[in-house]
């Protein structure tokens, strides 16, 4: 049971590193589009040339802690806190603002904004089921032999 | 390092797929830099500012083929933009047809 936990929480960890290091990645490799995109943001505007190397920054730095196991538990949490805010961010964008410019790229830009948050959705839920294994995993004492 | 085996792939598959999206979208958009319109199926909508992309001075017209969502954008032979149209969300299959200024 415990093995199980472990190879799911292991799983979750892969797949968010391939969110995060992909997402990075994209944003790094088209810096000018992003950049150009963000001003175009009625939240971010003025801001955007800081979060358009802070985002990705950020981005690798969770895929780095998810990477190795003794500092994977705060890459979880950021990761949650991350997620939530982006799923916020894109629900005020779709509720409030006028045009949707979209920064995203490869596989994830053909998706609708709704898409996005749905997809977005899924992540925070494998993350947070994730952690709440992790905390299990970390809690219960591990059995020694007699 | 078999531990950390799963979070390298991720890694590398990552770098791998990011760098060949955006290989073939520079491709795709001839080299030039991203544009961003809005698009409701029959006609351009808001331009960006933030590049120095011209119009033909009849206004921008646009063809397109539903079935494929390809669209041909007619632009001034100087444009520097890459036309990304979004129509409901989604990127539609573009290109710049670089006719002279009239």
């Amino acid at each position: 049971m415990k093995l199980n936990k472990a190879i799911t929480n292991e799983i979750i960890c892969v797949l968010l590193i391939l969110l995060y290091s992909y997402t990075a990645f994209s944003k790094s490799l088209r810096y000018e589009s992003f950049v150009n995109v963000l001003e175009r943001s009625p939240l971010i505007g003025k801001g955007a040339a800081t979060a358009g190397w802070l985002l990705p920054t950020v981005e690798f730095s969770v895929a780095l802690l998810l990477l190795f196991p003794g500092t994977r538990r705060y890459g979880l949490y950021i990761s949650a806190t991350l997620l939530l805010l982006f799923t916020g961010y894109l629900i005020y964008m779709v509720l409030f603002a006028a045009t949707l410019p979209c920064s995203c790229g490869g596989v994830i830009s053909n998706m609708t904004w709704k898409q996005h948050i749905f997809f977005n959705l899924f992540f925070i839920i494998i993350n947070i089921a994730a952690i709440r294994s992790y905390r299990h995993i970390a809690i219960r004492p591990s059995r020694k032999p007699v | 390092m078999k531990k950390y085996a799963g979070g390298i792939a991720a890694l590398v598959v990552a770098l791998g797929l990011s760098s060949f999206s955006t290989r073939h979208e520079t491709k795709r958009g001839q080299d030039l830099y991203p544009y961003y319109f809005s698009f409701d199926g029959n006609s351009v909508g808001e331009e960006s500012d933030s590049t120095n992309y011209t119009w033909l001075p009849d206004g921008p017209t646009v063809e397109c083929d539903p079935g494929t969502l390809h669209c041909v954008i007619n632009a001034d032979k100087n444009a520097s933009g890459f036309p990304i149209l979004r129509s409901g969300g989604m990127n539609v299959f573009t290109e710049v047809s670089s006719k002279e200024q009239q």
